[in-house]
């Protein structure tokens, strides 16, 4: 140690017994203010209710989303199915007409299709006429009638009816205000629950999913925090058997939050799916830090001298593991900026920022708080009997004799790990976030089975020249580009103003069959006509008035992100080969949205753990100014990520938004171990370094043991979400957790000790 | 003096034989486009031409066979077969069909592909208990949702009894001015000086 350090040690040790002494009640009282301030605003936090953070701020995804809501108009749309044996007997045809005529006049809804208020154009006396597809009354005479008309429109059909013709779709297009989409949503729910409840009804649609995460938001606050805090609770009790051992963690873990949220709230963020992990996870990162500091603090039983002294010197002891095992933290989730998704951005910020309010929270509030209460009496006996000590022992014992092995079986472990982590699949499936007995997931599913898919890609297509889209060589090509894409497995079909066109046509020629008229004059006849078609807002969702712009809407199973973007890509490449050079196909739409927003979070996420891995190993190296040391911590921190990711693989759990982000959090929290162990051991090494590793196992384990078991437990109550990617997050970041401390406990050791023999050798 | 005397009275006269010499004059009454809304199809006008009383219905679109269509099936709605102007009905029809193939023929004369619409006014004038349908096919330049007739050509004039003129006209300020058929036939009856 120079001299400086041992001038910044003594004037550290100085301030902190200032802080034990007579700073203690101001500093006690300025943090009660502060905390009280804070939790005014934490209170008050909102819940996003539109997912707005979740769209990312990619330019040109948003510029072409913008144009393609200005041009078609809001393309959120509901799905009500709506499923009986005989459908389209009289009343079953009732139901529906009920059921679209009520759902109409629902405010916030802005349009309703069903089989019952869909028309048809057909040859009239006086040129083409639109009909209804099913006329009313209905009498069970035209039910031949109907099966006819179904036959003749097999778009429609296949838009608003299953296959086997038991389950009818209602179409419900929702007004672009969010709040006035969410009284919308619930006002039909109530309307479906109330006045159609022995029906059997299936609701679904993106505006219905964003509302469902916000409403489990909110559920997941109030079931996973108190659960978190029960659960730590009893968890610091059974490690630390003390009222003192239970209340200060759960206390800085309180004031953590509230300054944490409190900041949240103040800078007018709302929790979205991303965000309303930070409770659980600052909750269980603070408590790490508190372990660490109460344990060196019983520690101290036994010790001779003054209990303010020695409390003073142990803080100032501490400190710097604490300072740094934060500051890797915060690095590793400060890496997450990198994304262009808000909702991670502020996840990685805030998380950071509430890590290091817990490090500056603890370090003022648990000696403050500890000078108050005697030096314990049985805290060094505590460490030295039981089955924890007695484990550590032999952990120490079989890395001290056996470094090898150790090293080789960790080894194997992460080679086996490797080869399931390869079975992972960058996939993020938006219903299947949540658990399989969720209404809403039962709901898509079963729709998904009847009629073929829920989502819909919306394209738009325009000609590079900027001319409109009326000339006979267009719809061939269109006509050419729509046959191909039906072809493909995972579309259920693809519509556009092709088949009004096609209808119209047929309507206007006195033909039978569906097709577009043979000469350009008359196809531009029917786009005159078109232009003064008297439902011009229905006309405009498919194309624009000048005729430039077209809508390719293609509704799909229910897939994932990953299967999803080889769609786009492949329709990408079709509307190339079957329009040409001159056209442009660009996807976008509601979903599509969020399918990029998706695959691209997750890209950025694991680019971010690059970033991550790097500063945090920075950190450590200014720690410690050892080359060495640094090679070292590298295996413990990387191995139980590949264990986790096997784990994983092996599980069948995908890369997602939630899943992506575990390495990134992972690997500032795992380095925390690696830090108190080489902190500890460079302590203890006085030139043996089998002993130096006995002691440090002994002194740190115990510590590291608990904070894992804390950490582990921690996250795993984030198991009661209602989302699986955040049960995935939570329960696989805690495993990773156990993996970090056995690699510090093995590995680590091991490591050193087999470093030293060649060193010596 | 005399030549003094016949010099003024020259001069007094003649802006009234110049005043006789020029177009009929117009008093618009009451206009309003046709749809309501764009894209606009034309324009349909209420007029006092001297002592006559005109409704002028503008064309101008590119879907005139469905223009004319929607008319037929208007005519053929209000006048059915066995009422007693079904048959002025059915001459004033027949006539707009025939007035509509000369302007689509012309049309296609001149080849004008830039120049999709096709252009067509129809008047129903009363003069007293006497009246006529006349068919133009006229010159339009449109501004906004009002079309100015340049020049107009007259295709067919046809005498058609003052019942179904009255009628007409009636239901066509009643429809397109947004009316009931009380206020309908009180602007009619007004605009007439009745």
């Amino acid at each position: 140690m120079n001299d400086f350090q041992k001038a910044a040690s003594v004037t550290l040790e100085k301030l902190f017994f200032r802080l034990v002494g007579k700073w203690r009640l101001p500093c006690l009282f300025i943090i009660l203010l502060i905390t009280l301030v804070m939790l005014f605003f934490a209170l008050r936090v909102q819940i996003e209710s539109n997912n707005s953070s979740m769209v990312s701020r990619d330019r040109e995804l948003q510029v072409n989303y913008d144009l393609f809501r200005k041009t078609f108009g809001n393309d959120e749309m509901l799905l009500l199915a709506i499923t009986r044996p005989q459908l389209l007997r009289v009343e079953g045809l009732q139901i529906v007409d009920r059921i679209t005529g009520e759902i109409s006049a629902v405010p916030g809804v802005t349009r309703v299709l069903s089989l019952t208020n869909a028309r048809e154009l057909v040859a009239g006396a006086f040129g083409s006429e639109a009909v209804p597809l099913v006329a009313k009354p209905f009498t069970e005479q035209d039910l031949l009638q109907i099966s006819h008309t179904l036959e003749r429109n097999p778009e429609l059909s296949q838009l608003l009816l299953s296959k086997d013709r038991h389950t009818a779709l209602v179409l419900i297009d929702l007004s672009g205000d969010a709040l006035q989409q969410e009284r919308g949503i619930t006002a039909i729910e109530a309307l479906l629950a109330a006045r159609f409840g022995a029906q059997e009804l299936h609701l679904t649609g993106i505006p219905l999913l964003k509302l469902t995460v916000s409403r489990s938001i909110q559920r997941d606050q109030q079931v996973i925090i108190p659960c978190s805090v029960l659960l730590l609770g009893v968890l610091l009790l059974i490690m630390f058997r003390r009222l003192s051992g239970l209340l200060l963690p759960l206390a800085a873990m309180a004031i953590t939050l509230c300054w944490t949220i409190g900041l949240y709230s103040l800078c007018g963020y709302a929790l979205n799916t991303i965000t309303a992990l930070l409770p659980p996870v600052i909750m269980v990162l603070s408590i790490a830090t508190t372990v660490h500091l109460y344990s060196g603090w019983l520690q101290l039983a036994g010790e001779p001298g003054d209990p303010k002294m020695l409390l003073a010197r142990e803080m100032r002891k501490l400190l710097l593991p604490c300072l740094f095992t934060a500051i890797t933290t915060a690095l590793g989730l400060v890496s997450l900026l990198v994304s262009d998704v808000p909702a991670v951005q502020l996840f990685g910020l805030f998380s950071a920022a509430g890590v290091m309010f817990s490090f500056v929270v603890n370090i003022l509030l648990a000696p403050s708080v500890l000078s108050f209460l005697p030096i314990p009496e049985t805290g060094r006996r505590l460490y030295d009997a039981g089955a924890l000590s007695r484990v550590l022992r032999a952990t120490a014992q079989l890395t001290v004799n056996s470094p090898r092995p150790v090293l080789i079986a960790s080894l194997l472990l992460a080679l086996l790990a490797a080869r399931g982590a390869g079975r992972i699949e960058n996939n993020t499936d938006l219903v299947r976030f949540l658990k399989p007995d969720s209404a809403l997931r039962r709901d898509t599913m079963m729709i998904d089975q009847a009629v073929g898919g829920v989502n819909r890609i919306e394209f738009m297509l325009t000609r590079k020249d900027g001319k409109a889209l009326t000339g006979l060589e267009d719809m061939t090509r269109l006509g050419r580009l729509h046959d191909s894409v039906d072809r493909l497995q995972m579309v259920s079909g693809s519509y556009s103003i092709l088949g009004v066109l096609r209808q119209l046509s047929r309507a206007e020629g006195k033909r039978r069959e569906l097709a577009l008229p043979e000469h350009a004059d008359e196809l531009l006849s029917l786009f005159d006509l078109l232009e003064v078609a008297p439902d011009q807002a229905f006309l405009r969702k498919m194309v624009s008035a000048d005729f430039s712009r077209l809508r390719l809407s293609v509704r799909t199973g229910s897939i994932g992100t990953a299967d999803t973007a080889k769609l786009v890509s492949r329709i990408e490449q079709m509307a190339v080969r079957e329009l040409g050079e001159q056209y442009t196909l660009t996807p976008t739409g509601e979903y599509y949205q969020l399918v990029a927003d998706s695959n691209r979070l997750v890209a950025n996420v694991i680019s971010s753990f690059g970033l991550s891995l790097g500063t945090v190993f920075l950190a450590i190296f200014i720690l410690f100014r050892s080359l060495k040391l640094l090679a070292l911590a590298l295996a413990p921190n990387l191995i139980p990520l590949a264990w986790t990711a096997g784990l994983a693989g092996y599980l069948g759990i995908d890369l997602s938004t939630g899943t992506a982000m575990i390495a990134a959090v992972a690997i500032g929290l795992t380095i925390d171990s690696t830090i108190h162990y080489l902190s500890r051991f460079q302590r203890e090494d006085r030139g043996d370094c089998k002993e130096a590793v006995r002691r440090t196992t002994m002194a740190t384990g115990r510590a590291l043991t608990i904070s894992a078991l804390v950490l582990f437990f921690g996250f795993s109550v984030g198991g009661l979400s209602s989302f699986l990617p955040t049960i995935h997050f939570s329960v696989l970041t805690g495993v990773t957790m156990l993996g970090a401390v056995i690699c510090d406990l093995l590995v680590l050791p091991a490591s050193l000790v087999l470093c030293d023999a060649w060193q010596k050798r | 003096m005399k030549k003094t005397l016949l010099f003024l009275t020259l001069c007094l006269l003649l802006p009234t034989l110049v005043f006789a010499g020029e177009a009929e004059p117009e008093q618009l009454i009451r206009r309003a486009p046709v749809p309501a809304e764009p894209p606009y199809q034309g324009e349909v006008r209420l007029l006092r031409r001297d002592s006559r009383l005109v409704v002028q219905t503008i064309l101008h679109s590119k879907v005139m066979n469905h223009v004319i269509a929607a008319i037929r099936k208007k005519e053929s709605r209000n006048w059915p077969a066995e009422g007693e102007e079904s048959v002025d009905s059915r001459r004033y029809t027949e006539e707009l069909v025939q007035s509509y193939q000369v302007i689509r023929q012309r049309a296609k004369e001149r080849q004008q592909l830039s120049e999709r619409h096709l252009q067509l006014i129809i008047e129903f004038v009363l003069e007293g208990k006497r009246g006529y349908v006349a068919l133009y096919a006229p010159t339009l330049t449109q501004e906004g949702d009002r079309f100015v007739v340049q020049k107009k050509e007259l295709l067919k004039k046809l005498p058609l009894s003052y019942g179904y003129l009255r009628k007409n006209m009636q239901f066509i300020v009643q429809e397109n001015f947004r009316l009931d058929a009380g206020q309908a036939s009180e602007l009619l009856q007004q605009a007439a000086g009745d």
